[in-house]
Formats: structure tokens, sequence, C-alpha cells
């Protein structure tokens, strides 16, 4: 089976500014891909290479097996900006149909019903609807021909909890149907909920692509038990795996890489009335991606 | 086909006014002929002007001002007329690839199947068709209300076709100027810039190459000489008039398409 996406030594120089270096990225067919990173990192600009908006300095892109400048590829593609640009004037309906009949396949019974998921009024001007309504048009867009590749750039930004709930549905949907989805995204919790695999890029460059459970599994975790009576901090600082035990008044704040079992033996013996594990691990190591910082993944 | 009905369908109501815009100013013009008609003191003036002046106010030796050929010459089809077809053409061209692309909306446009060669020629297409249509309101609008200002007497329709066609042919080519530079930057104001900037030129070097004498070859250099070298309502089709303009026009509009398909789009 050929991977729905194959990047190799992908390059894209804006100037002196090296946008994208030497991304090199496989997507298999029927994954949901998280393609992460933060604003400025090269996303969108990889996306526009994968697409033929704009040509790599060096290095190729393939789509379906084929180029994104096939429009026979692209056929074959549903793509949500990051920002939908369309004539102010055209109410969703007119929109969808012109896109639709551009295509050449257009079904408007089923883009209706997936404006209907989405509660889209099709009759109201583009140049009048909020951030969230032209992101629904751009959702029902990408899905409305029922694409074998979905390429989705922050697609839920300023969509509703509801309909981004909504959204991971129809996203599921499409995946459990066959088709590969490569989510991009500046933020975790978007990708986290849906992808199998992410990648992390930073300043151009690919951080890593892991397994969202290899990435659990490797993070640290930050456990916070809440003791009555006297503790000892330094007991816990001494046990495998823990990188820093502190105590805050009656809290004993413990971060632990790796297994918490010594952790959760030791503290066995204090008075233990509430344990809270705060924060997202995932986002722990995330924002170490981001950051530039040793993940603390590696050991 | 859908890119091109798009195009048309998007912007007609702004064709309602350009055509209510060129009906409004042909009816303003002719108003002030029944006034001029027959007075030969004003071809006195006329004749002491500058050659600069005469050959950019359309004035001709030989055809009095005061009839309806002159005038009609004078007041409309060397100033109004190519002018607010040149403003519509020069806005149209610059607007349908580097507007759409600085608007963002050539990126998206280009994720569906459409290739980036026949997004351009249906532009093109597109644009011209807007453009005929408009030339074909400037004839319908000379022809139906000059009679009722007798400013058409003594002119036939192929002259006044020819007077039309040479006006939107110099249109025509402006757009396509303005097109391909559009196709060349991704943005509207430079290609609206250097369209302006021949348009202008070419009118400025129109009178000017009247004041030097300059010799015929040489005259030939600016567009508007084409259409403007003689009256058209008087000696009627003239293939120098619009054959070159729409020639070239086809040519810089097809120099479009390789420039667009070998550069990276502009996003937004």
């Amino acid at each position: 089976m050929t991977a729905a996406i194959i990047t190799r030594g992908l390059t894209k120089d804006f100037g002196s500014l090296r946008a994208v270096d030497s991304l090199d990225l496989e997507v298999a067919q029927g994954e949901v891909f998280g393609f992460l990173g933060p604003n400025g990192a090269g996303k969108t600009t990889t996306i526009r290479m994968l697409l033929d908006f704009i040509r790599p300095t060096s290095g190729e892109g393939r789509l379906l097996g084929g180029y994104g400048a096939d429009p026979a590829i692209r056929r074959r593609v549903g793509y949500l900006p990051a920002e939908l640009h369309l004539h102010r004037n055209y109410s969703g309906e007119t929109a969808l149909s012109f896109l639709g009949n551009l295509r050449g396949d257009y079904d408007a019974a089923y883009a209706h019903q997936l404006a209907d998921r989405f509660h889209l009024d099709l009759s109201r001007p583009f140049g009048e609807l909020s951030t969230g309504n032209r992101r629904k048009v751009g959702i029902v867009q990408a899905f409305m021909h029922r694409p074998e590749l979905f390429i989705l750039d922050e697609p839920t930004s300023g969509l509703d909890p509801l309909l981004q709930d909504e959204f991971q549905a129809l996203v599921r949907e499409a995946a459990a149907g066959g088709a590969t989805v490569f989510l991009c995204s500046h933020m975790l919790p978007e990708v986290e909920a849906l992808a199998t695999r992410i990648a992390i890029v930073r300043a151009g460059r690919l951080a890593t692509v892991s397994k969202i459970e290899e990435l659990r599994a490797r993070a640290r975790q930050r456990i916070v038990f809440t003791v009555d009576g006297p503790f000892e901090p330094d007991v816990f600082s001494r046990l495998p795996g823990v990188i820093e035990a502190r105590n805050t008044s009656d809290k004993l704040e413990v971060i632990v890489e790796g297994s918490v079992d010594p952790v959760i033996k030791a503290a066995a013996n204090l008075q233990i009335i509430r344990v809270d594990t705060p924060g997202d691990d995932l986002a722990e190591i995330f924002r170490a991606f981001y950051e530039g910082d040793d993940p603390g993944v590696t050991r | 086909m859908t890119v091109v009905r798009r195009f048309v369908t998007d912007r007609w109501r702004t064709d309602c006014w350009w055509a209510l815009g060129i009906i409004v100013m042909v009816v303003l013009n002719l108003a002030f002929f029944p006034g001029i008609k027959g007075t030969a003191d004003l071809d006195q003036t006329v004749a002491n002007l500058p050659p600069a002046l005469k050959a950019m106010f359309g004035i001709e030796e030989g055809i009095s001002i005061g009839s309806a050929a002159g005038y009609l010459q004078a007041q409309v089809f060397s100033s109004v007329a190519p002018i607010i077809l040149l403003v519509l053409a020069i806005a149209l061209g610059s607007g349908a690839l580097g507007g759409a692309e600085e608007d963002g909306a050539t990126e998206f446009l280009l994720s569906y199947p459409i290739k980036r060669t026949n997004l351009v020629i249906d532009r093109f297409v597109a644009m011209m068709g807007v453009l005929v249509l408009h030339t074909l309101i400037l004839l319908a609008a000379v022809f139906v209300f000059c009679p009722m200002f007798g400013a058409l007497d003594g002119v036939d329709l192929p002259g006044l076709v020819a007077a039309c066609i040479g006006c939107g042919a110099l249109a025509m080519l402006h757009a396509s100027i303005a097109f391909t530079a559009g196709a060349w930057f991704g943005r509207r104001t430079p290609a609206t810039a250097i369209a302006s900037a021949i348009a202008a030129g070419g009118y400025v070097l129109l009178g000017l190459f009247s004041a030097i004498d300059a010799p015929e070859p040489v005259r030939y250099l600016t567009p508007w000489y084409w259409f403007l070298k003689t009256n058209l309502l008087i000696s009627g089709a003239d293939w120098m008039a619009f054959v070159p303009a729409l020639a070239l026009s086809v040519l810089i509009g097809a120099a479009a398409i390789p420039i667009f398909a070998n550069r990276d789009i502009r996003g937004k």
C-alpha cells in the first residue's frame, strides 16, 4: 500500500528564511496523522507545497501516489485552509455549488446534510459570517465530495466545543471509511483526540514523529498529594525516576519520569487525603518540544 | 466554464453601474451638441490650437467640430469613451489575477482540480467578454441617443462601429497589460499602476509626437495613435485601429500563462 503523503527532504526558502527544512514525512493510507507545531513552524508552508500553491526549493512531496500539481490528484483531496477566503457576496449555497461544480461531482444533498450537522445557515452571505461559521463552510466544502485524503489546517479554531465534538465525529467517520486525515494544528488537544500518530515541527524542522501512546508512555507526570500530618520530601527525591519533589504547605508535589510505582509505594506510608495529577502530561512534552528543551523523553 | 460564469455573475451588479455610467457619459456629452452644431467660429478657435492638443482632442483638419462626426470624435471617442473604458479595463485586468490572488481567493481555488493554465485562460476570456459587453453598450448608447440630438448626421453605422471597436480594442490592450502584470506580481496595485502609466504615457506621447511633428513610424509607438490617427466615424473601418491592439492583447494575455504557472502563489 502506498503512503497517502510522502515528503523527501522537502525544503522551502523564502529569501534568507528557511521555512521548511529537509522534511521527511510518511503518512500511511487510512491514518489520522497530527502535524503539530507552533505558529510559524512551517506547517502551512508544508501544506502549500503539497498542494502545489508554492514550489519546494528542494526535495519533493507526494500525495496519493502522485503530485499535488496534478488536478486529478487534487480532486481526491479535501482541503480546509486555516482561513477561508471567498467572495463576500457568496451565500453558503452559492459557494458550495460553485466549488462543487468546479470539482464536477457536486452532491448537493450530502453538502446540505453536512451543513445541517453543523447548524450552518447556507443562505447568508459569506462576508457576514462569523469566523466560526466561515470555518463551517470550510469544513463542509472539504468533506462534501468524500475525499480519500483530508488536509485540514487548524480545523476547529473558532468552533464552539459542541461543534468541535461534531467535527471529531465527522473525522472519525471519514477515517472509519478508510480516508487519510492530515490534521495540522498548533494546539495539542485538537489533534490528540483524533490522531494516532503525530509529528512535531519546530522552526521548519521535524522534532519528532511518534505514536500518541508512545509519547504518553514517555511523558513526565506531575503528582500532587494532599497529606494529613508531617512528611519529608527528601524521601521522595531519592526515589528512582523522580525528577523533583517539593512541599507546599500540606501538599507534596512530585514530578516523575517513567513508572510512578516507587512513588505510590512510598506514599502509602503517609496519610493521603487527595491525589491530583494536574495539567496534561502530553502538553508538558509538547511544550518541551516547542521550546526546544530536552523534552525528557530520551533516556 | 465554471470559472468564466462565476467571474461574470460575481460582477453583474458592478457591470450594471458601469453600463449606466457609459450611457450617462454619452448622453451628457451629446446634450451640448445642439448648441454647437453648425457653428463655424468654434472651428476658428480650434484651428489655432497647438497640434499636440489637436491630436489629443481628436481634432482633424477638414472635419468641423460643429459637425456630428467632428463633435463625437472630440467629445466622446478621443476623450471620455476611451477613458471610461480604460478605467474599467484596468480595474478588471488588475483584479482578474493580481487582485484575486491578493485577496487570497486564488490559492484556495487552486486546491480544486483546476489547472493554473486554465484558470488564466478562463479569467482572460471572462475579462475580455466583459469588455466586449461594455463596448457594445457604448455602441448602443451612441446609436440610440445620438439621433435625439442630431449628433449622428453624416455618420454611417460602419464608421460608428469602427470607432467603438477601436475604443474597445485600446481598452482590451490595457486590460491585458494589467492582467499579465497581475499574474507577475500577484497583487492589484502594481498591475493597476503599470497599466495606468502606460495608458497615460501613451496619451501624452500622442500629443508630444504631434507637437514635434514626429515621423509617421514613430507615432505608431503609442497605441492611442492606432485608434486616433483618423476620425473613424468618417473614414470607416480601418484594420489598423483595432487589429494590432487586439492581437497584442492576446499575446500579452498569453504571456500570463507561463508567468502564473511557474510562480509561487501568494497566500493571505
